[in-house]
């Protein structure tokens, strides 16, 4: 590919502990409460990566992918239709895949583009990918954000993994100062066992690897489902 | 200024009929597709409908009513879409789909059993029915493509956004081809939400009309094949996107987001906006949209160019409305006309729009289709002739 490559300047992670099974309250009261996890997850991540990096919400450009996107919100609506029907009208239209993306926006007067993307195991790929072609056509910087809710019991009965979000805030350049991500790669891959539980769970293996502050390829996927890499270089003297 | 990149291929199913020509046609004779719901809902609700055969056996794990749409979907196109692998290789090939629901028909069949039995049905798997990965992996088995893959998801913009993410890869070299595509089936969900909303139009929907009483759902699926150089009827000029910042479900009352698309989709292409012959507006059928829209559209393109919206003949198609729309755009371009705005006679005075409501026999060298979404996510594409 001939993308450039992208300085890291901020990270967000967040996964439930116990004790702490939600997000710290991130948006405004009027849409936190009727706000899912998902969206909590994704506005708490971006929180921290906006944060750490200096830069607003205002004006940040989001690419959030999601493999399963708002699952759960989904769910209690199945739920209602075999009961009497009536759907909630909020949890409906919560129930769009880029329902993240929009409360961000509308919590943060965010009125450019953005967008909201889903691949399985290769949504963190996809995710740099989006990222790192409107860094190369553009400059400036650019909010990468993968998230997902843990798959509901009532349809994955095997048991599953639990909910996890990372997020990338990148800049145009080689400067750093966490890390320089370049040479991202898709290898193509004629046959794919079927995608994981938890495929944003790679979200968590690049934020340590970037944290590692040492350089290496990082694959991202889980369990090799996904071919997708991309190369973290350190940055030295940063 | 991005480059222009031809579309070389195009098919669309929906209402109108399973076939490209069928849906054109029935579209020039300003027939709708419109019918009752197959679905069981206790209410009307008048819906497009769209017949899609069952999947090939090497396929059958992957079965879904959203599945069939986007494989049957393919067959115009796989001459052009062959082509287009041997030329540029199968990695230098990407595949961006619009979808809101991936496999949810599927997930609420099973989801039903499993309340009414205790158990799923035995050949029900998420991972290969319901989820967008699931989709792609569908699609790349079904097509052999093996660059990028990836759904986008903003709702009712989702396959018009798909022509950003496409143009960005083509202009940043990441391929040299891109399959954008939408698909979206009837769902219980998006029926029942719609009309837990209070949208939900009992009656045929008659989008810019001063008798409209709300939006009607559809399904379809519709592809575009675009190419760095090629032959096709119109090329892809402009792709302009902005966030409305401002309400889940409702648009900014003075279209300001929608404004904001339109105008970055022709700046992207240094096109002025008496330039533009016509507009595809996203109009599903509500007042507060039509107001808006028509806002956005006379403060930027004046009370002159025609609009059209194009939901009475096929219902909203949700994720497939911006690829499909992206095509009745390409046919005015290629064919020299513009479809009748199906139901909007008698027209709102309120709109202070030129809104033909026969259709209109004219060349057009410029098209905007105007798409926008829940959450305030707003796309307009800019087509325009060969060269």
């Amino acid at each position: 590919m001939t993308l450039a490559s992208a300085s890291v300047i901020g990270l967000g992670l967040w996964r439930p502990a116990p004790g702490a099974e939600t997000p710290p309250p991130r948006l405004p009261p009027r849409l936190r409460r009727r706000a899912s996890l998902l969206i909590n997850m994704v506005a708490e991540v971006s929180a921290q990566a906006a944060e750490q990096g200096g830069a607003s919400l205002t004006t940040l450009p989001l690419v959030v992918g999601s493999a399963f996107g708002e699952l759960a919100t989904t769910m209690d609506l199945l739920r209602d239709l075999e009961g009497d029907g009536v759907l909630s009208p909020t949890q409906f239209q919560a129930s769009v895949h880029n329902s993240a993306v929009a409360y961000l926006s509308i919590a943060h007067e965010n009125r450019v583009p953005s967008t909201s993307l889903a691949a399985g195991d290769d949504t963190l790929g996809v995710v740099l990918l989006e990222a790192l072609t409107l860094l190369t056509l553009r400059g400036g910087r650019v909010l990468a954000v993968v998230a997902d809710e843990a798959l509901p019991a009532d349809l994955v009965p095997r048991g599953v993994s639990g909910a996890v979000a990372a997020a990338f805030l990148l800049e145009a350049g080689t400067s750093g100062p966490l890390a320089v991500l370049e040479d991202l790669r898709a290898a193509v891959a004629p046959s794919r066992p079927v995608e994981s539980d938890a495929p944003c769970a790679s979200g968590v293996r690049l934020v340590e690897a970037i944290r590692a502050g040492t350089s290496a390829r990082v694959e991202l996927g889980v369990t090799g489902a996904s071919t997708w890499s991309v190369a973290v270089r350190r940055v030295e003297g940063a | 200024m991005t480059a222009a990149y031809p579309v070389t291929a195009h098919a669309a199913a929906n209402a109108l009929g399973a076939t490209t020509r069928e849906v054109v046609a029935r579209l020039r004779e300003a027939r709708s597709g419109l019918g009752p719901c197959p679905l069981p809902v206790p209410f009307e609700a008048p819906s497009g409908v769209c017949a899609a055969p069952a999947l090939p056996a090497s396929l059958a794990d992957c079965d879904s009513p959203t599945a069939r749409l986007a494989v049957a979907g393919l067959d115009e196109v796989r001459p052009a879409l062959a082509r287009a692998l041997a030329r540029h290789g199968a990695d230098r090939v990407a595949l961006v789909v619009g979808t809101t629901t991936a496999g949810l028909a599927r997930t609420e069949r099973a989801h039903a059993t499993l309340r009414r039995t205790g158990a799923l049905p035995a050949d029900y798997d998420l991972h290969r029915q319901h989820s967008y990965g699931a989709l792609l992996e569908l699609l790349r088995r079904a097509t052999g493509i093996a660059g990028p893959a990836f759904v986008v998801s903003t709702a009712c913009s989702a396959s018009a956004k798909a022509f950003g993410s496409a143009q960005r890869m083509l202009d940043a070299g990441v391929v040299d081809a891109v399959l954008v595509g939408g698909v979206d089936a009837l769902c219980e969900t998006t029926l029942r939400g719609f009309h837990c909303l209070e949208i939900l139009s009992a009656e045929p929907c008659r989008p810019l009309s001063r008798a409209r009483a709300g939006i009607n759902i559809g399904e379809g699926v519709a592809y575009l094949l675009l190419e760095r150089a090629g032959d096709g009827p119109a090329r892809l000029l402009g792709v302009g996107e902005s966030s409305d910042a401002h309400h889940m479900s409702a648009p900014h009352p003075e279209g300001a987001g929608a404004r904001a698309a339109m105008q970055a989709a022709l700046a992207q292409a240094a096109v002025a906006p008496a330039d533009v012959d016509y507009v595809n507006a996203h109009s599903p059928g509500t007042r507060l949209n039509d107001l808006s829209e028509a806002l956005a559209i006379e403060t930027l393109l004046g009370r002159d160019v025609p609009v059209v919206s194009t939901k009475g003949y096929t219902g909203h198609l949700l994720g497939a409305g911006g690829a499909t729309e992206a095509i009745f755009a390409i046919v005015a371009i290629e064919q020299g006309w513009i479809p009748a705005s199906l139901g909007a006679d008698p027209v709102d005075a309120e709109l202070h729009l030129a809104i033909p409501t026969a259709r209109l026999d004219r060349a057009c060298r410029r098209v905007l289709s105007n798409s926008f979404a829940f959450g305030g996510s707003n796309v307009s594409l800019l087509f325009g002739g060969p060269s």
